[in-house]
């Protein structure tokens, strides 16, 4: 057990009732059937887990009774993200176990349903999944890769600081999608100046949870970016199953910040 | 009354046991076997030299980007002996097979020695749908090994990534002091080659899909590698004085290494297979085997066995129950669907359709004739057998060719 306050996220994603791991949210790779994987990573004394369905997220119907399945294998918080809207069984999803819901879409294109969301179960328990396909720093416009149909949104970051406070949603979870499946040495520096950007240019956000996703490959990594005070945590994916970037398949989850 | 033997422990159960001179005919056979494995590694590698072998190794997979393949299955033995051949200079491609049913153990210790020891890894992960139609084909079919998927994929994953990497070698953690105890004729498939058998039980029970993903490994696939492309498999451990309980205390001192309850259980399926559906279904309790290959070769006293034998095969009842739950659950079994299931008697495996007339009319006198053709120690008979005929072919060819002129 470590002394750090950072939140650690294990990030799997299914596809039907597969675990898939996708690089640069394309080209889903087989992983295995996602209840082992998720008994092991539970086992492995993850803090919490978030569990995306990128084919839920085009079909916009999460699949209730498989996330039924795979919450009894988790004895942790669960976060879910795929295809929620306002179609969604947000009660029975509940009951099912999951304690965060994770939004992209639904966030532009049903806002209202976001806001009623978080007035429903908490502003904690809602998350927007900022997939950022390019940021131009000088002008301060955002591109925000949309997987619904593989395009971009272009908005400045000031009117995305304005949505969301809006829309009262309290984590953010920002994910570069270059880095997606690639982790490498130049993935804290960017995501450094990316919040820094953040920061001046969206400071009511910092209120919020933020978490950065995508590229982190080492415990290092992590605690080069621990100094950033508003930063409050990482989703770790390639991380848990292709440690130091192995052609290989293995599932872990860093030991000093396992609850264990 | 079942009575058992006074030097190992195998007994009744076991097809062809009986009371054999200090032992049993099961005792007696390890004992020989001892003496012929031990010929056969050495004609097989020409050596009885680790060092030796290893420059061997590095020889014949010079083409090669790894000094060979290794399977790693995150077992003690396969943990130990790939900690071994680095030690001895090898940089082998750790591969490993994922059925589906990896423990957070297997994983764990997997990951601690391929890190610490820096070496490439790569997986075969078999698509979960296909792996858990077959086993629930098998299960559906009463045949007594459902291990044979597991040996199959295993022996195929390693071939395959042999056969890309264009390796020689074929590095595992199979062993003979705690496996050389013969497994009796009725508690597994004989032949674990035979895929023909895999296909006739999916044909019959399962859904008709085809096997993607599944690494075959057959009779024609090993004869392939001995005759053809020379691909050897390489037991290490047999080299080695190798001792269970030092093994797990230098792995833990050097890698963080997790010891394991009892052998095999770095695999959820395998335990309860193990431990609960042979027992309970065949009335078959494989640590009979295990542990007469401990008590003969002095890492386990007899007594001590016994005892263990008497306890049940799952260190605690919860785990057990845990176990069971998550079978059920994997399997999408109900409880009664287990339970008729263990009422059930057992079809042998040749019932359904198989490759027996190959293993025993081609397969085995194949064997024999790569034993005879790669043993040094009958070289000099074979070479005077080659020379002798040589000479009478000439000699034939002069008298025909006086006689035609």
């Amino acid at each position: 057990m470590n002394g750090s306050e950072l939140r650690v996220l294990a990030s799997l994603q299914i596809s039907g009732d597969e675990a898939v791991k996708t690089e640069q949210f394309r080209n889903p790779q087989y992983l295995g059937d996602p209840t082992n994987i998720l008994r092991i990573l539970d086992q492995k004394g993850a803090q919490e887990i978030l569990l995306s369905d990128i084919g839920a997220s085009k079909t916009k119907l999460p699949n209730y009774d498989f996330i039924r399945h795979l919450s009894e294998e988790v004895s942790v918080p669960l976060a879910y993200g795929g295809g929620l809207s306002e179609n969604s069984d947000i009660k029975l999803l509940t009951s099912l176990g999951v304690e965060r819901f994770v939004v992209n879409n639904s966030f532009f294109e049903a806002n209202s349903f976001v806001r009623e969301l978080s007035s429903q179960i908490g502003k904690s328990s809602v998350a927007l999944s900022l997939d950022i396909s390019h940021f131009d720093e000088e002008s301060g416009i955002l591109e925000l890769w949309s997987s619904l149909n593989s395009t971009v949104r272009r908005l400045p970051i000031s009117e995305l600081n304005e949505m969301v406070i809006a829309s009262k949603v309290g984590e953010i979870i920002i994910r570069v999608v270059e880095f997606d499946g690639r982790s490498s040495n130049s993935v804290p520096a960017r995501y450094r100046s990316i919040l820094k950007k953040f920061q001046t240019l969206a400071p009511d956000l910092l209120s919020l949870q933020i978490l950065i996703g995508t590229g982190i490959g080492s415990e290092d990594q992590i605690n080069s970016l621990s100094d950033i005070k508003f930063l409050d945590g990482f989703v770790v994916g390639t991380m848990i199953c292709r440690p130091q970037n192995s052609n290989g398949v293995l599932i872990t989850f860093p030991k000093t910040f396992s609850i264990l | 009354m079942k009575s058992s033997c006074p030097r190992c422990l195998m007994d009744s159960t076991a097809t062809g046991w009986k009371l054999l001179n200090k032992g049993c005919s099961y005792c007696e056979l390890y004992i020989s076997r001892e003496n012929i494995n031990k010929e056969n590694q050495i004609f097989q590698n020409k050596t009885n030299s680790l060092t030796e072998i290893v420059n061997e190794i590095k020889i014949r997979n010079k083409d090669s980007k790894y000094d060979g393949i290794f399977g790693l299955s995150g077992g003690l033995d396969s943990c130990y002996a790939l900690h071994k051949l680095v030690k001895l200079g090898l940089h082998p491609l750790v591969v490993h097979m994922d059925n589906g049913w990896n423990t957070e153990l297997a994983s764990n210790n997997i990951e601690k020695l391929v890190t610490k020891l820096g070496l490439d890894y790569e997986t075969h992960i078999i698509k979960w749908s296909t792996y858990k139609k077959l086993q629930i084909a098998f299960l559906n079919a009463d045949v007594v090994d459902i291990e044979m998927l597991y040996d199959q994929a295993a022996s195929g994953t390693c071939a395959n990534f042999a056969a890309k990497y264009n390796c020689k070698t074929i590095l595992t953690g199979s062993n003979h002091s705690t496996e050389g105890m013969p497994m009796p004729e009725n508690w597994s498939y004989v032949n674990k080659l035979d895929e023909r058998n895999i296909r006739a039980i999916w044909k019959k029970f399962g859904d008709g899909t085809p096997l993607e993903s599944f690494p075959f490994f057959s009779t024609r696939d090993f004869l392939k590698q001995l005759f053809i492309t020379r691909v050897k498999w390489v037991s290490i451990l047999d080299y080695l004085d190798y001792n269970r309980e030092e093994a797990i205390a230098e792995l833990t001192e050097l890698y963080e290494f997790k010891p394991y309850p009892f052998k095999h259980y770095e695999s959820v399926f395998t335990r309860f297979y193990q431990g609960y559906l042979l027992p309970n279904k065949f009335g078959i309790d494989k640590r009979k085997v295990h542990f007469s290959s401990l008590v003969l070769s002095g890492q386990l006293s007899r007594q001590e066995a016994e005892r263990q034998l008497k306890e049940s095969a799952y260190p605690d009842v919860d785990l057990l129950e845990q176990d069971k739950a998550y079978f059920l659950k994997r399997m999408s079994w109900t409880e009664d669907e287990l339970t008729s299931y263990l009422r059930r008697s057992e079809i042998p495996h040749s019932r359904y359709g198989n490759e027996m007339r190959f293993y025993e009319r081609i397969y085995l006198p194949a064997m024999k004739v790569y034993r005879f053709l790669n043993s040094p120690i009958k070289v000099s008979g074979k070479m005077r057998w080659i020379f002798k005929k040589f000479i009478r072919s000439i000699a034939k060819a002069g008298h025909e060719s006086f006689g035609s002129t």
